[in-house]
Parts: structure tokens; C-alpha cells; sequence
């Protein structure tokens, strides 16, 4: 007999599901309360599917074409509010599962009995944010399709005798979390209520042949309709050419015009500390203000204006271009961090909400986040700049004072010098010195906001999404020459 | 290399520990010999563990195991405290499976470097002069490795490794079952020995660790030869330092001083014995506040006024604004007068005890507080006349809940109190809060809390977590830290019991007293 004879889910094959449905999940995990057994009354399953479509090129030839899907299924085994043994399975047929719920009573088995709990209020019901992170069109890129989309991209540089490479990417996946107790409407932990969501991405460097010009455009979204792969390959084409021959220039103080990229690179530093109540009030990062001794308490700076008052750095899980995907106890009201340049939030856990704050929720950290812009265009900067430099990307990007967020990284795939309102050149790229800080407190201009690219999923592999404008800023500090393209 | 990294001496008495490495052990070696979603084979025969670890793993599996059996048999939770059970020797399975899987490895010629694993598993196999030869063996490495090669540590590299590895072997006789006090003891004696004159703060601080280590273990199994004799040489080795060395001690104590007096204090209880303690209490509590303050002069230098212990002190009266019994605010003044009191302050994770993973996010399981609780139930039982009461207050939020008002959460955790049968009359009060402004939104619980003020006596005994006082018939404190672990059963029962005899003894003298003349 096949072990596996009654497999619904069938690894690599192409009618299978690309993730598990609402239904299947509940299936899957009814089965697997029915294998529970000796000590312990909860079973609790965790199921996360996804699948993964790729195309990825280098030098013009096509290296990764790849369509995969997997699951996992975790199980535990416990008391509610006890201890769980638990134990992982990728294989959804009856041998397989009873299996992984033996090992997980197993592990149980080694572990100390917690004495039962006393006394156990009602959980609270905690909202779940509805979020629009579902699109069919990232869905519905197939493997050909990803593979004449390649194709269409790599011969638009290579017909102008260009190395192009790049890398697109489609993702769909889904997570639940479904107790045994809890259905059979008796207290147990917890749940988490099943969520569905796609992701894509594009980027694409363009090169010459004798590496003196690197062009790149890149793009994220939750929705494949809503990346122009064509235009970015175009994009990164253009600036390529124009960047070949670079000329060198002296490192010091230029104003600057980030483009969105270049922004979401720079600021990214700064967001992580958007996210960090706690850090903050332990005395860590550039929010910090000083003790309070009357208070006892560390002080932060809430309630400051911290950077230019055009500033907003704000997320809202209603936000169609967004799409975040939401999470249980963060609470679903908007946020804003930076509320027209006054720090007027910083992200905390729900433990922290309930014990610091007497609150319900915790507040979502910047996993999202969108940055208010302005009216000026990328070309009109250009045009009131005298003497600056148009920088596309900023590279390898290390934060090394937390409380200054002073951060180092170096300009790639395109830099430019802008002379009495014209790019005049492409100039070598640069090392930099600064701080977001600083340089959003330096501010001539603000652009339209756009998505950029910001592929970095969360811990449990949830997409994390950008809207950013484009910015000048004056006296940015750029402290050395690079010989990298 | 430190030898306490490898196998944590203190963890052979604590059962997470032995629970982390029997599972990090066991899973390691489990998982190669095993085929995947394969029943793994439990019936393994610890003979053909080829490695010292694959055995430690085995004994601490079966050591394990019994342990869970015999608290399945018996649920000691609910019987009074019982020194023997420390000196009671291992369930013979465990015995045998240590013998069995160490037979390979003779003490002579095994590897020193498995010293740490193999020394307790000697111990738990009765292998206890294997165990000495091995500890010989390592202490030997060090001079070896100091005397030969080029390489070889500066001497106070090696005086620290040495120190290391007799504080391991010394840790590891004391948390032995049964605790092997007799070499400990003699360990003990021989580094004092050894340590060069003068002494040095460092020794001392070294010394005094294992002298209380020695003196609480012998005040478990009520060993009161041992427990005078070790502190009275903890006293002479602190009475020998030089001023300079003494304010260094004192420093390695930490920096607010209440470190180094409750030490200095506990050597001078220790050297004195228990009984005259008793004898003084029996007397009356004058008598035997007057003893402690003068073992506070003693042992600290300062009046014994001073005292950061509120022995001898007026109990306040106890406010409860939300909740004072079980069902209202109104019940009798605590704590109550004419009766001898226990006053416990209750830790206030113990009404919230279980661990939750996000988004509730709770604290993690505190096994003191079920002790703690059974403590207090045994108490109640055998002295029906005590009367307990259970102090705590509000804090905003109540486990995973955002209770709506702080009457609320007083309901929740008296609820708390009394689904865990803790014994006793709960005074919950509203604790004030003050809240920073937006966007900042803190609550920051004021300084002056009712109750939880009244009873801060100094920085030894800071009310909350558990702490507790014995308050006589007359309102007057008596003994801090009565009470609520099963170490301490012997002594609190001693103490109430006196305290409720005095009590007796005063009623029925008032019974036998002529009437006044009018």
C-alpha cells in the first residue's frame, strides 16, 4: 500500500492548488484532530501554503525558470495554556499527519506538566483588519508568460548590444491557524484566522559591455498588473546608456535629487526605528530624549517635530496600494509615525499596549508604510538645481550611530551630475556618510509619491510594501569615490 | 573554558533545565536514527551509547521520567515539606541506568574533558569515589597545562579556572540526590585551606557563596551542627579582612548595600542557630526583636533601629478601597486585630499565569507561584487559626484583558485568587496611575500606593512579589519572608506555631485573671 495513496496535494504536479483554500485547510486540520490522542486536549494546526513562480537572467540568458509550491503543516499537541510538544510536516495524507501528531505527543510527552491553569477570563475578540492583498493577475502569470516576458526584456537590451539581468518573481500564499479546542467552542489559545495574499516583483539591471554604464529600475506590488515590465527594462536601458563613461568628481556636500528608490533605500534605517517603542524607552535608537526623573521614565521624542513639517510617514490597511497584510491584535486603525514632521507614533507590541498603555491593541510596526510627497516633478527639480547630482539607488546601506541614524552605503546604477538646471554628465558612483535624519530636515523639494521597490518579506514571509516620492535635498554628504558601477 | 557553561550545576535541581537538555539531547540524537514520520524506537538499550553525552541524555531521560511517575503517584504539592526527601536516595531505575550506561568509563583514564558531564552522572550512578578520582583528575589537568606548556595561562588564569571547576564540583555535591553534604563540606574546608593569606575580597565572596549554599542546605535537612559551624567560619573569614578588603566584599554585594547586610545578617543567624531564635520569640516579640536588632548591629554596624527588616514595627492597617473579603469593601480592619496575621503580598504574576504566544502575549509560566500557593494552602490547613490575608492591587490590565475599570480587574483577579484556592482574605486596592501625555499616553503608577507604601520599610523588604510578614495579636511584624516556599515550611510553622501558643497562652490568662475591682 502506498503511503501516500491518498495524497490531495500533490507536490510539482500542475493541477494541483497553488495554495490551500479557506475549506481545504479546515479539512486538513479536521483530520488531524481526529489522530489526537493520550494527553493534552488541544490540537492545534498551523497550515501555510504558497506558491512561487521565477524567472531570473544574467548576461542575457535566461539561468532560473522555476514554478514551485509547498506547504507546511505545523501541529501541536497540548493542554490549552500549557505545554505543546509539536512537530512539522510538508504531507497531507493520513500516514503522514498521524505521524507528525505522534511526534508532537512525543515531544509532549518530555516535557514538564504544567499544572493546570486556575482561572481563565474569555478571550478577548480581536479585530482583524480587512486588507485588499489578493490579485488575480499576479495569480494568472504563468510559466510561459513569465518566460516571454523575459524574453521581450532581455532583447530590448541586447538589440542595443547591452548585458541585461534581472529577476521577476510571482507569489501567492496563505496561513492558518486552527485549534481544536477553540472549534469545539471551549478556551484554548488562540487562532489565527486563515489569510490569502500575493506578491510580485520585477528588477533589472542593464549593463554595457565594457562596464563603465549600469542602468536599473526595479518594482513590488502585491499586484503583477500593476508593474510595467517593459517599462522598467527601458528604464533601466536608458540609464544605462546614459551612464557610460562616467567622469570623476569630488566627494564633499552636493544637493541632491533622490529618486523614490533612492529614498525608500535611505530612510529605510529610520523605519525600523518607527517601529520600536520599546527600544526607545530603554534608551536605544534616535528617539530617545533623555530620563525623566520625576517620572522615573526615559523620555522619547513623541510629540517632537523631528523632520521637515512636508513629511508624513503613514500607513492605512484600507490603502489599495498598499496592501498589508493584517495582523491579529495590531489593531486596524490608521497610523501615522510622522504626522507632518512631528513623531507621532512608534510601533509597540500588544503586551505593551496592555500593560504600558491600558490599551487594547499594539500598534503594527512600519511593515507598510506610505510617505507623503509634493507637487514637483523629478524633471523640474532637475531644473532649479545649479550645480547637483540625480542619484537612482543607494547600495549596502549600514546604519552605524542608532542615535543619529547616521548610515553609510554607496549610489549605484546611475549618477549623475546636474549643472544650471541640466544633467550635464554621468559621474562615478560614491560612498556616502549620512543620516535620513538629517537629510529629511534638508528638504527643497518633494515629488508624487510612487511604489518602489521593496521586495524584504516579513518573518512569516508577508510582503512589505512602499509608497515613496522622490526628494532634493541640500548638503548631502558624499565622503568618497567609488570605482563600482 | 568554563565548565559551568557545559552542564549548569544549579540546573540539576530545577526541572525546566533538565527539561531543555533532555529535549535539545534527545532530539538531537533521535532525529538521525530516525526515517521520517517513522514511530521512533523508545525501547533503546543505553548499553550502545557510545558517547557521554548520548548517556546523559538516557539517565536524564529516565531520571526524568520517574520523577514525572512519582508526581503522577503523588502530588507533593499538597503535603507539608519533608527534609528527609532531600537525603532520600534516587528511584533504582535511575540508579541502574547511570551504572549501566558510565560502566565504560573508568575515572581513571576517561578523557577530563568530559569531566562536567561525567562527574554528576558519576553521582547519580553512586559512583562517588569515580567522581572524586575524575574531580582530581581536573583539578590535575590545570597544573599540568600551567607547568608545561609554553603556551600555558598566566597564573591568575589558572587560579580562576581552578576556582571554576571546585565551585562546579561543589554544586554539583549539593544538588545531588541525595545532596552529598559531608564532601561538599569537606571541599569546602580544603579551598578555605588552600586560598593564600591574606584573604582577598574575591576569596571571601567565593567562600561565603559556599558557606551559604552549605548553610541553607543544611538548614533543609536540619543540620544544625553544620549549619552553626559554617556560619561561624563565614563570620571569621569576613571579621578577617582588612577594612579596605571588607568595603570591596561589600561592593561585590551590589551597590545599594541591601545584598551584603542580608548576607552579613543570614552568616550571624546562621552561627547563632536557630533555637535561640525561637527560645527568644517564645519569650515575647520585644525579646526577640531586641535579638534580631542586635544580630543586625552585629553583623552591619549600624543601630538597630536601622534595620531595613521591619522586625518589630506596628503592621499598618491595610486599605482595601476595590475589594476587602469576598464580596465587599467593608470587612474587618486587616490586618485583623487580636489574631496572629500573615500578611503576603501577592506576586502579581502569579494571578496571571499562563504563558500565551502572540497577539495575546502574556508572561511565561511561573512555576513559584503554584509553590507559593501550595505553601499557603498547607499553612491554612494546619494552622486553621492564622489569618492570611492576600494584598494586591491594580495594574490596568489584567492577563490578555483590557479590563474597563479597575473594579473590574480587582473582580478578575480576586476570581484568580480563588479559583487557585489560595487561602485567605484578598484586600485589593486601586492603584493610582498617571498618565503622560499624547502622544506618549504612559501610565506610570504613582510612588505612593496604598498598602504597598505603607509597608516599604527599607530596601531589604520591598512588599510585592510574594513577600510576606507574620504580624502577632497585638499588630506588631514580626518575621519577614515567612512562609510561602517549601524550604522555608519548617521555620514559618515554628513561628506561627509559637505565635498561636502565645496567642492561646494570653486568652486563657485573661480567662484566669480576677475581675478588676470596680
Amino acid at each position: 500500500m502506498s503511503r501516500h495513496r491518498d495524497r490531495p496535494y500533490r507536490l510539482g504536479a500542475t493541477d494541483a492548488p497553488r495554495i490551500l483554500s479557506r475549506e481545504e485547510c479546515d479539512a486538513i486540520a479536521e483530520r488531524v484532530f481526529r489522530f489526537a490522542r493520550g494527553r493534552g486536549s488541544d490540537t492545534r494546526v498551523g497550515i501555510f501554503s504558497w506558491w512561487q513562480g521565477e524567472m531570473r537572467w544574467g548576461r542575457n540568458r535566461v539561468s532560473l525558470a522555476s514554478d514551485r509550491r509547498d506547504l507546511r503543516i505545523e501541529i501541536w499537541r497540548g493542554s490549552p495554556f500549557g505545554s505543546y510538544g509539536s512537530a512539522t510536516t510538508n504531507q497531507v495524507d493520513d500516514v503522514s499527519l498521524e505521524a507528525a501528531v505522534r511526534a508532537a505527543e512525543r515531544e509532549l510527552d518530555l516535557m514538564e506538566e504544567d499544572p493546570p491553569a486556575a482561572y481563565l477570563p474569555p478571550l478577548p475578540t480581536l479585530d482583524v483588519p480587512k486588507t485588499a492583498i489578493w490579485s488575480d493577475a499576479t495569480v494568472g502569470l504563468t510559466t510561459e508568460a513569465r518566460g516571454e516576458m523575459a524574453r521581450a526584456l532581455v532583447d530590448s537590451a541586447e538589440g542595443k548590444g547591452m548585458l541585461s539581468a534581472g529577476y521577476a518573481e510571482v507569489r501567492a500564499a496563505a496561513k492558518a491557524v486552527i485549534s481544536s479546542e477553540i472549534r469545539a467552542g471551549r478556551p484554548a489559545m488562540f487562532e489565527t484566522p486563515y489569510s490569502a495574499w500575493t506578491h510580485a516583483q520585477c528588477s533589472m539591471t542593464v549593463r554595457d559591455a565594457t562596464g563603465t554604464g549600469s542602468g536599473w529600475a526595479g518594482l513590488s506590488s502585491y499586484d503583477w498588473g500593476k508593474i510595467d515590465a517593459p517599462a522598467l527594462a527601458e528604464r533601466a536601458l536608458d540609464k544605462c546608456l546614459r551612464s557610460r563613461n562616467p567622469v570623476g568628481l569630488e566627494p564633499g556636500r552636493y544637493t541632491v535629487i533622490l529618486e523614490p528608490q533612492a529614498v525608500a533605500d535611505l530612510i529605510e534605517p529610520l523605519v525600523y526605528w518607527l517601529g520600536a517603542r520599546e527600544r526607545a524607552e530603554s534608551g536605544n535608537g534616535p528617539f530617545v530624549l533623555g530620563s525623566d526623573d520625576a517620572l522615573h521614565i526615559t523620555r522619547t521624542k513623541l510629540g517632537l517635530k523631528v523632520v521637515d513639517e512636508r513629511i508624513t510617514i503613514s500607513h492605512d490597511y484600507a490603502d489599495p496600494a498598499l496592501g498589508i497584510v493584517p495582523e491579529v491584535g495590531a489593531g486596524s486603525a490608521p497610523v501615522s509615525w510622522i504626522d507632518h514632521g512631528v513623531l507621532s507614533a512608534l510601533s509597540y507590541s500588544r503586551e505593551y499596549g496592555l500593560g504600558m498603555l491600558g490599551e487594547q491593541y499594539g500598534l503594527r510596526g512600519t511593515t507598510g508604510y506610505r510617505m507623503s510627497g509634493g507637487e514637483s516633478s523629478i524633471a523640474e527639480m532637475i531644473r532649479t538645481t545649479k550645480r547637483g547630482l540625480l542619484v537612482t539607488r543607494l547600495w549596502n546601506v549600514g546604519q552605524f550611530d542608532e542615535s543619529s541614524v547616521l548610515c553609510t552605503g554607496l549610489t549605484r546604477d546611475g549618477l549623475w551630475l546636474i549643472e544650471n538646471g541640466k544633467i550635464t554628465k554621468p559621474v562615478k558612483n560614491f560612498r556616502f556618510t549620512e543620516s535620513p535624519l538629517f537629510v529629511l530636515n534638508s528638504i527643497e523639494a518633494l515629488g508624487t509619491p510612487v511604489p518602489v521597490f521593496r521586495p524584504t518579506r516579513s518573518g512569516s514571509g508577508e510582503l512589505m510594501p512602499a509608497i515613496v516620492p522622490p526628494l532634493k535635498a541640500r548638503d548631502f554628504s558624499f565622503t568618497s569615490l567609488v570605482d563600482a558601477v | 573554558m568554563r565548565i559551568r557553561e557545559l552542564w549548569p550545576a544549579r540546573a540539576l535541581a530545577r526541572r525546566a533545565p533538565w527539561l531543555a537538555a533532555v529535549a535539545m539531547v534527545v532530539c538531537s540524537t533521535g532525529a538521525s536514527a530516525q526515517t521520517r514520520f517513522v514511530l521512533a524506537d523508545t525501547t533503546v538499550d543505553v548499553g550502545k551509547y557510545t558517547t557521554v553525552e548520548e548517556c546523559a541524555a538516557a539517565v536524564l531521560r529516565v531520571k526524568h521520567g520517574m520523577e514525572r511517575h512519582e508526581r503522577k503517584v503523588v502530588w507533593k504539592d499538597t503535603l507539608p515539606f519533608d527534609p528527609h526527601d532531600l537525603m532520600a536516595p534516587l528511584p533504582e531505575a535511575t540508579i541502574a541506568t547511570a551504572r549501566r550506561c558510565t560502566a565504560r568509563y573508568a575515572a581513571a583514564t576517561v578523557p577530563v574533558t568530559d569531566f562536567a558531564i561525567l562527574f554528576p552522572l558519576y553521582l547519580i550512578a553512586d559512583r562517588d569515589a569515580d567522581a572524586a578520582t575524575l574531580a582530581k583528575r581536573r583539578l590535575a589537568a590545570i597544573s599540568t597545562a600551567r607547568g608545561t606548556k609554553p603556551a600555558s595561562p598566566p597564573a591568575a588564569a589558572a587560579k580562576e579556572e581552578r576556582t571554576a571547576v571546585l565551585d562546579s564540583v561543589f554544586t554539583f555535591y549539593m544538588d545531588a540526590q541525595p545532596a552529598r553534604v559531608s564532601p561538599a563540606e569537606s571541599l569546602v574546608v580544603a579551598f578555605d585551606r588552600s586560598v593564600p593569606r591574606p584573604l582577598q575580597a574575591g576569596d571571601v565572596h567565593e567562600l561565603l557563596k559556599m558557606y551559604g549554599m552549605l548553610g541553607n542546605q543544611a538548614a533543609k535537612i536540619m543540620d544544625s551542627t553544620t549549619l552553626k559551624a559554617r556560619g561561624a567560619r563565614a563570620v571569621a573569614l569576613v571579621d578577617s579582612l582588612s577594612p579596605g578588603e571588607l568595603e570591596v566584599l561589600k561592593d561585590k554585594f551590589g551597590e545599594d548595600g541591601a545584598g551584603w547586610k542580608a548576607t552579613f545578617l543570614g552568616m550571624h543567624m546562621m552561627q547563632a542557630g536557630l533555637g535561640v531564635m525561637l527560645d527568644s520569640l517564645r519569650r515575647s516579640t520585644a525579646a526577640f526583636a531586641a535579638y534580631m536588632g542586635g544580630l543586625w548591629t552585629e553583623s552591619t554596624g549600624e543601630r538597630p533601629e536601622a534595620s531595613e527588616y521591619p522586625i518589630g514595627k506596628t503592621a499598618p492597617r491595610l486599605v482595601g478601597n476595590l475589594l476587602s473579603g469576598k464580596d465587599s469593601a467593608a470587612g474587618p480592619p486587616r490586618p485583623v486585630p487580636g489574631k496572629v496575621n500573615l500578611v503576603v503580598f501577592v506576586d502579581g504574576m502569579c494571578t496571571d499565569v499562563v504563558p500565551l504566544p502572540p497577539p495575546y502575549h502574556l508572561v511565561t509560566n511561573v512555576q513559584h507561584c503554584y509553590e507559593d500557593m501550595s505553601e499557603l494552602r498547607r499553612l491554612a490547613a494546619r494552622f486553621p487559626a492564622l489569618e492570611i490575608t492576600l494584598v494586591d492591587r491594580t495594574r490596568g490590565s489584567y492577563m490578555y484583558l483590557h479590563p474597563q475599570s479597575a473594579a473590574e480587574e480587582a473582580s478578575l483577579i480576586a476570581k484568580s485568587l480563588e479559583a487557585h484556592r489560595v487561602p485567605g482574605t484578598p484586600v485589593i486596592s486601586a492603584s493610582a496611575f498617571l498618565r503622560v501625555a499624547a502622544p506618549d499616553r504612559r501610565l506610570i503608577p504613582k510612588t505612593e500606593q496604598p498598602n504597598f507604601t505603607a509597608y516599604q520599610f527599607g530596601k531589604i523588604f520591598v512588599p510585592g512579589g510574594g513577600q510576606s510578614l507574620l504580624v502577632d495579636q497585638d499588630g506588631v511584624i514580626v518575621f519577614s519572608g515567612i512562609g510561602t516556599s517549601a524550604e522555608s515550611d519548617w521555620i514559618s510553622s515554628q513561628m506561627i506555631g509559637i505565635l498561636l501558643a502565645r496567642q492561646t497562652a494570653s486568652a486563657g490568662a485573661d480567662r484566669s485573671a480576677p475581675a478588676s475591682p470596680r
